[in-house]
């Protein structure tokens, strides 16, 4: 439970598609890999970056401005702790948990976390030119997190989680959501794909909008600010959904779905944050 | 609500290198500038244009400002300072989030090494969940390239 429980081996550049520090350096680590599974860690490390990263769009066409390195970290066993269902402890280098209890009551069995300084300590020693860590977690229960530089997920959960658990660490994309958590009014979200704001002329992804596409697009039953159209738009199209970032009522999501709400494509609003954040990076 | 920015965020391939700035943390809310390392690479950009003003947005981000104290850079983070837990329960879309308990921390940002930026500024909601869409105010000012500490309200 801790770094006497494993070791930091090499690193290796698995995706090469430049010079580190001129493209966008995704670090790719394990927990809860022993020595001898590092075979399948390689393995959950191609299926991540080649099965799952390079063909979502927007990461298809902006894959030149990627690099994924992977670092071979052991763990003396294998798995991650669930303590809510008496499962571990287990001796693992980043100490992967679900439910661990140093989160309180909202650490249910599909919050699974690591040692995060320590993740970010790993990533910057092994590429020091590193953009954002992900922590692959050798277990199939379904369960990630994500902080600003680190998204943790399952190898099992690795697809959905994954995806959106970057969408936090390295886009700054809020979650679409809508289950509710208490939250007063005032203020425009900063991140850029939810909004209060559902005038054609001044909303923050209005160039996305058709004219057509009534505004707002939907609106939730028993949400009284919220004038639903007069006609149903068109299926898939960018408009303002009622229903997002915790609130079902007066915080708008730009699409019906998406990875930020829950298993769908990146909408195109989140689709273009991530590529503003990845242009930088294009050779 | 007015929300429309009056420029876009600066290209930061005209800077081939950065800082990464890492903030700490503690449970009673003091910010402080902890490192500040400059880096060979290019800083991702911003994820999308410049807020004018601060004070009309909720959320955490970091910005850049030079000596008129006009923004050159932001970055906008997602819960810097963890306290929503995401729950994601099987096989998805049923999310939801949880508050977590005020715990110590930090968290790091690549920034462009703007040859005019005076200043890091850390803007956040209030820390309580309650609070996660009030108004971000200015928690943390950090002359670069030295430290200073700034207080985030509970």
């Amino acid at each position: 439970m801790s770094t006497s429980d494993g070791t930091v081996g090499t690193a290796t550049k698995v995706v090469d598609n430049g010079p580190g520090g001129t493209r966008w350096d995704l670090v790719v680590m394990g927990d809860g890999y022993r020595r001898s599974e590092l075979p399948k860690f390689h393995d959950d490390v191609e299926q991540f970056w080649a099965e799952v990263l390079q063909p979502t769009p927007p990461f298809d066409e902006l894959w030149p401005a990627i690099n994924v390195h992977r670092v071979d970290v052991t763990s003396t066993h294998s798995g991650a702790d669930m303590p809510c269902n008496g499962v571990g402890p287990f001796r693992t280098f980043f100490d992967a948990s679900y439910c661990d209890p140093i989160w309180g009551s909202g650490a249910s069995e599909w919050l699974l976390t690591v040692n995060e300084p320590l993740a970010k300590q790993v990533a910057r020693r092994a590429v020091p030119e590193w953009n954002v860590a992900t922590v692959l977690v050798n277990a199939e229960a379904y369960g990630g997190s994500g902080s600003p530089e680190v998204a943790v997920a399952s190898s099992g959960s690795v697809k959905l989680i994954g995806l959106h658990e970057l969408g936090h660490s390295a886009f700054g994309l809020a979650d679409e959501y809508d289950t509710p958590v208490p939250i007063s009014v005032p203020g425009e979200p900063a991140e850029p794909n939810v909004t209060r704001n559902t005038n054609r002329a001044t909303n923050k992804w209005r160039d996305l909008v058709e004219a057509t596409t009534p505004m707002p697009t939907s609106c939730n039953s028993g949400c009284a600010n919220c004038r639903p159209p007069t006609h149903p738009p068109p299926p898939d199209v960018v408009g303002t959904y009622e229903g997002a970032l915790y609130k079902p009522c007066d915080l708008y999501r730009p699409f019906p779905d998406c990875y930020m709400r829950g298993n769908q494509a990146y909408c195109p609003v989140c689709a273009r944050a991530i590529h503003r954040v990845l242009q930088a990076c294009l050779p | 609500m007015d929300e429309t920015p009056d420029r876009e965020p600066v290209d930061t391939r005209r800077f081939p290198s950065s800082w990464r700035l890492t903030f700490r943390y503690d449970e009673d809310g003091t910010v402080e500038l902890a490192d500040r390392e400059e880096v060979a690479m290019v800083a991702p950009g911003s994820p999308g244009p410049i807020r004018t003003d601060g004070e009309d947005y909720s959320g955490s981000w970091v910005e850049l400002q030079d000596q008129q104290g006009r923004v050159l850079f932001d970055h906008v983070l997602h819960d810097p300072f963890r306290r929503l837990l995401a729950v994601h329960y099987p096989p998805g879309p049923r999310n939801q989030v949880v508050p977590g308990p005020p715990r110590p921390g930090e968290f790091t940002v690549v920034v462009p090494a703007l040859p005019e930026a005076t200043t890091a500024v850390v803007w956040s909601s209030p820390l309580e969940a309650e609070g996660r869409s009030e108004a971000a105010r200015e928690v943390g000012r950090f002359p670069l390239p030295s430290g200073t500490r700034g207080t985030v309200d509970r």
